[in-house]
């Protein structure tokens, strides 16, 4: 069974510029709905493997799409039985896709993983784990104790976190627009954050990224992109 | 060009991964979207790629396939 793969969103009818190629070596079309379109390739499954390759391809052919129009990524891995049911759902969707379309118009992401807050902490945590007073209490009495100290170990941990982030955001907030930060993950030591920039600034942001690691020797600060604006982006299905 | 600071090889594509794989525009929701042999990515990788959350979502998904390895990416 032949499925639509979905890339994304642009706001024009058509694709326009050279013709682009998708999964399977696909050619990318356009599949219009009112002022916009869904950018949208065969595939000859219904699934798709989430690969490192196939996820760059999805986003190759977003920022082919970028230099074009303004864009929104769909999420990887959006297979559509054919173009009317995407025709419908794009119509059901399109006022709040405009507006997005609007806000990102000229934007790109960047990601950025800081580690090294934690150092302290966890040196911290790790003695009172071994310490010779904590063996000769009573097993119960360890236990609560070392829960005790772990909470207390990561209460430390989220208050340097709050600051490191404050300190990181002086610098890096004036030459985006926006910004989320947050842990990578429940319980995690690593603090993570995507910038919407205008691409015009997106050296302005990559020097102010320079600056910061030099600011601050002692954390380990990555910063990938420009990426698509996929965390900028909070259009939903109307049912959810 | 993409622009990458920092010292981890795989840094660009767990950033990639994170955000194509969890974030952008949903048209129905997490149910349809088709995903097939989700443990190859971490295993091809080596690296902690996804959030939690993702995993959690491939993980209902897949319920019946092979165990997907832990949040470590061990």
């Amino acid at each position: 069974m032949t499925m639509l793969y979905v890339y994304g969103v642009v706001d024009s009818p058509s694709l326009g510029g050279s013709p682009l190629t998708g999964h399977d070596a696909a050619s990318v079309f356009a599949v219009p709905c009112g002022d916009c379109a869904a950018a949208a390739s065969n595939l000859s499954r219904r699934t798709i493997v989430p690969g490192p390759g196939s996820v760059w391809l999805h986003e190759q052919v977003l920022e082919a799409l970028m230099r074009r129009h303004a864009v929104l990524p769909l999420r990887f891995g959006t297979l559509v039985p054919d173009a009317e049911m995407l025709r419908n759902r794009l119509a059901a969707m399109l006022p709040a896709l405009g507006d997005h379309l609007r806000r990102l118009r000229g934007r790109v992401e960047f990601a950025l993983r800081v580690t090294g807050v934690d150092a302290e902490c966890l040196r911290a945590g790790d003695a009172a784990e071994t310490s010779d007073a904590a063996r000769t209490l009573s097993p119960g009495t360890r236990y609560l104790r070392e829960r005790a100290e772990r909470h207390g170990h990561r209460i430390a941990f989220e208050d340097a976190a709050r600051g490191t982030e404050r300190a990181l955001r002086q610098h890096l907030d004036p030459t985006a627009e926006s910004a989320a930060w947050g842990l990578a993950a429940e319980r995690s030591t690593t603090l993570v954050a995507s910038y919407l920039v205008p691409r015009k600034d997106a050296s302005a942001f990559a020097a102010a990224v320079a600056d910061v690691r030099a600011h601050h020797p002692a954390l380990k600060i990555s910063c990938t992109g420009p990426w698509a604006p996929y965390s900028f982006v909070t259009v939903r299905p109307p049912e959810a | 060009m993409k622009v990458r600071i920092g010292h981890e090889r795989n840094t660009a594509i767990a950033d990639l991964l994170d955000r194509a794989l969890s974030k952008g525009v949903v048209l129905w929701g997490e149910a349809t979207i088709s995903l097939a042999g989700v443990g190859l990515i971490y295993v091809g990788l080596k690296v902690l790629v996804a959030s939690v959350e993702t995993m959690h979502t491939m993980r209902a998904i897949h319920r019946a396939d092979a165990p997907l390895l832990d949040e470590r990416g061990a």
